[in-house]
């Protein structure tokens, strides 16, 4: 057993202290028998860096990806508590420290994004439980004097049948911290899963049904000021000056103080420093800003729809097949940069003394937020204690390339040594950039007499999500795909010919990966240029996806399974319209049908379909609740903009930048296909089908192609 | 100094400068499960109870609760319709992030306190002003059903 550091700074470093460094050393490391020397500490047992099995029964599963509303907290203690047949009704949840044990074994970094912890982890996670319970048999055998093979386990019990006996877990914990834990313990088959497959209540759903769930905006400590920041009103623009003077005579207001992005505001409390900061009446240089409308970028990315861009797929010869081609379609969309907007705004609690420092923050991305804070301070990284909080949402923004809120709170702290609240208020969130990039994709497809697809060209000019395509590659690498020609270089469908070209746009906005990164605008494309292409083969839009994925079995059965459950076959009910879309993505795959009806210019959304194949569902009713998040997710996309006048953001806060509200939800129906395959991610799957499906639908409607987002403003409103 | 009756409970606060309830919660009594979203009244994560009716924290002045009884979500579980909804919110997996859940809750206390069986029509009048990014629209509704049938 190795001794677990306590979570307080100072009790933490005065233990490294003592240890010389090793105790350090040895909580970097796996925590296994072989490289630590395991004693007891309060009869609890820690084999491994995931599982905690103290003397009272407690099973503390130490979860190693952040808990952004996705269900972290309770799917990963699923997979390991049924391997060590550990009673659920025990099982507790603790987020993990960002250390490198913590990594994620394919990512290498303790970054939670890309749809990947369930598929990512699934093979660790539930070794981890494995080889706890081994461990565990062990003890009981040689306490009782059996052979571990005839002892079973059972509701965190080691049973000896034979003998009629049992112990708990817990009793069992002392003992069992002296043996060492299995590397490779044997795996349930998935017929054996009594845990895993079944819906079960989320762990974290009571504390954020009282009130008492804590995320990174509930940290207080004594002492503790709170800053808010003024940031450039036009990215790239420079500060000239400000009025200290009036500020700080404002109640409240304890210090106002310059950082690189900008002027901080700090004082004792949110309230003063908010209204302080309306004083500051700064003055920016504007010589390097970026001073742009939307309209000029359409128009410029418009430009480049005719020049040839960085060819990201090339299968067949495009170019040959557009030359045969019996007719040939060309469509050309254009995407707004969004905002994530979670309902947390960013904050970030530091406590940084000049010698070390203390950070408590809900965040995506623990670790590089860890090393930035260490870096900003000039501090060796175990002299920064980060503790990563529950996160009120993130869909990206928790998980920035340059970890903006993190660097910036330690840039303020640098300077004020004290403890204080960083908090960015709605506005600064939306006005704060790292948005989804905004985009222009032009599709081209072909088709034969046959009213066969033979080839679909995709050129997209965007910014990149990932600062650009080396990046996008390296990313690529461990797992996650923020390649802008996501979603039409991986086209699901059988097409023989194939290519796609990205403009890489730079800009002075900051950009950044958002739920389903290019797949949000991409898909959109995509799916409603097959309808077209279905439209002008005169075929059915369902039959016609079918008839190219003779190669997809798993494509095909979500897409046959959606379209069985919204009765496709027959014609859609009198007013109602429907539409079709499918991906595949995150190793995993969902198709679409929306319901809508339109009277006028008000559009209702009746129902949404959708068939989902994740491979094994780990918790059900999760990867329901996720779908669901992702549809309405999707909902709002098609109605929220982020645009720029004269380089400014023209949006502030929910009332300019809309998302779904519960009288515009449609009723949600989701089938999940039976399946023993690994997981696959659903975080961000329910996301992408659902404006182009609903797009589909409303061309049933209207006779329009709806080629522009967001497709709902003054002219069409969602009830 | 005025005092404010919280949760049944009387705090001596600080209610100058039109500091808004939600400021006084949090940074000066640090009951913290009442959070903010957007201090414009549009998302609802601020939403408590002032002599049982909703308020938006985060535009409504301290100094207008004085004398009145103001309940947050760290009390409403206190009453048996509180802790019904608490129960059925966590029952029904309404949570994601559960960040705006604080004040959905407090919403359907307050339109389950008035009307027991509320229809979706209902439902969506006082729900309407609640904000959740996470989507969970539809575990909200049905958790207000489950809490009327039960």
């Amino acid at each position: 057993m190795t001794k677990v550091p306590p979570v307080s700074r100072r009790s933490f470093l005065k233990l490294s202290a003592a240890a010389g460094g090793g105790m350090l050393a040895a909580w970097h490391i796996p925590l296994t028998a072989a490289e630590n020397e395991r004693t007891a500490v309060d009869g609890a047992l820690q084999p491994n860096a995931f599982v905690r099995i103290t003397s009272d029964n407690r099973i503390t599963i130490i979860t190693t990806a952040a808990e952004i509303g996705q269900g972290t907290l309770t799917a990963l203690p699923m997979l390991v508590a049924e391997e060590l047949d550990a009673d659920w009704s025990l099982v507790q949840w603790e987020l993990a420290s960002p250390t490198r044990e913590y990594n994620n074994p394919k990512t290498f970094t303790q970054l939670t994004a890309g749809s990947v912890t369930i598929s990512s982890l699934y093979k660790q996670q539930r070794e981890a439980g494995a080889a706890v319970k081994e461990v565990l048999i062990k003890a009981a055998a040689r306490r009782w004097g059996v052979s571990a093979s005839s002892l079973e386990t059972e509701l965190s019990k080691v049973i000896d049948p034979r003998n009629k006996r049992s112990a708990t877990y817990g009793e069992l914990a002392a003992e069992a911290a002296r043996i060492s834990a299995p590397r490779s313990p044997t795996l349930k088959r998935p017929s054996e899963f009594t845990i895993i497959g079944k819906s079960k209540v989320r762990l974290d759903g009571a504390g954020k049904s009282n009130g008492s769930a804590k995320y990174g905006f509930d940290v207080y400590l004594p002492g503790m000021l709170t800053a808010v920041v003024k940031r450039a009103p036009k990215f790239g623009a420079r500060l000239i000056s400000f009025n200290a003077a009036d500020v700080k005579a404002s109640p409240g207001v304890v210090d106002v103080v310059e950082i690189p992005s900008g002027v901080a505001v700090i004082g004792t409390d949110f309230w003063s420093v908010y209204q302080g900061r309306e004083k500051l009446r700064p003055v920016w240089d504007f010589s390097e800003a970026a001073i742009f409308s939307s309209e000029d970028q359409y128009a410029r990315y418009d430009t480049l729809m005719d020049k040839p861009g960085t060819v990201r797929k090339n299968t067949g010869r495009v170019a040959l097949a557009q030359s045969r081609a019996d007719q040939k379609l060309e469509s050309t969309f254009r995407f707004p940069y969004l905002a994530h907007a979670p309902m947390e705004p960013l904050n970030v609690v530091i406590d940084y003394n000049g010698r070390d420092c203390e950070i408590w923050c809900g965040t995506q991305w623990p670790d590089a937020d860890h090393a930035a804070a260490a870096g900003v301070l000039g501090l060796p990284a175990r002299r920064v204690n980060f503790h990563t909080m529950l996160s009120g949402g993130g869909f990206g923004r928790r998980g920035t390339m340059d970890q903006d809120f993190v660097r910036e709170a330690a840039h303020l702290a640098k300077k004020v040594k004290k403890p204080l609240k960083l908090v960015w208020t709605r506005e600064d969130d939306i006005k704060g950039g790292y948005y989804r990039p905004s985009a222009v994709v032009r599709l081209t497809g072909t088709l034969n007499k046959r009213g066969e697809v033979t080839s679909i060209m995709g050129r997209i000019a965007s910014q990149s999500a990932a600062i650009g395509p080396l990046m996008e590659s390296f990313i690529a690498l461990i797992g996650e795909d923020a390649r802008t020609a996501q979603g039409i270089r991986d086209i699901p469908y059988d097409i023989p010919n194939l290519r796609a070209e990205v403009h890489y746009e730079k800009s002075e906005v900051p950009v950044n990966w958002m739920r389903s990164v290019a797949n949000s605008f991409n898909i959109f494309a995509l799916e409603t240029f097959i309808d077209e292409l279905a439209e002008a083969a005169g075929q059915d839009p369902y039959q016609f996806r079918r008839n190219m994925l003779a190669n997809n079995r798993r494509c095909r059965q979500v897409l046959d399974t959606v379209a069985e459950a919204a009765n496709w076959s027959s014609p859609a009910a009198a007013g109602m319209c429907r539409g079709i879309a499918l991906l595949n993505s995150y190793n995993s795959y969902i198709a679409q049908v929306v319901e809508a009806s339109l009277d006028g210019d008000q559009l209702n959304v009746h129902r949404v379909i959708s068939a989902v194949d994740c491979g094994i569902a780990v918790n059900p009713d999760l990867v329901k609740a996720q779908i669901e998040s992702g549809i309405v997710f999707g909902l709002s996309s098609a109605m929220g903009k982020i645009s720029f006048k004269d380089g400014e953001v023209r949006q502030n806060n929910f009332h300019d930048y809309p998302i779904l509200r519960i009288n515009q939800t449609p009723a949600i129906e989701t089938h999940i296909i039976d399946s023993d395959e690994n997981p696959g991610g659903v975080g961000e799957l329910g996301v992408p089908c659902v404006a182009p499906a609903l797009a589909n639908a409303m061309y049933q409607a209207t006779g329009e192609r709806i080629k522009s987002l967001p497709m709902f403003n003054q002219n069409l409103q969602i009830t | 100094m005025p005092d404010l009756m919280i949760n049944g409970t009387k705090f001596t606060v600080d209610t100058s400068n039109d500091v808004p309830l939600l400021w006084v919660l949090r940074d000066q009594l640090h009951l913290t499960g009442t959070k903010y979203g957007c201090g414009m009244s549009l998302c609802g994560s601020c939403n408590v109870h002032v002599d049982g009716e909703i308020v938006k924290a985060c535009t409504f002045p301290a100094s207008a609760a004085i004398g009145r009884e103001i309940t947050t979500i760290e009390g409403i579980g206190q009453t048996p319709m509180g802790q019904e909804v608490q129960q059925a919110w966590t029952e029904q997996n309404v949570h994601q992030c559960g960040y705006c859940q604080s004040g959905q809750i407090m919403s359907a206390v307050a339109l389950l306190n008035g009307n027991p069986n509320p229809s979706d029509t209902d439902i969506d009048i006082v729900m309407f002003g609640n904000l959740c990014r996470c989507g969970m629209y539809n575990r909200i509704r049905k958790a207000i059903h489950s809490v009327s049938e039960s």
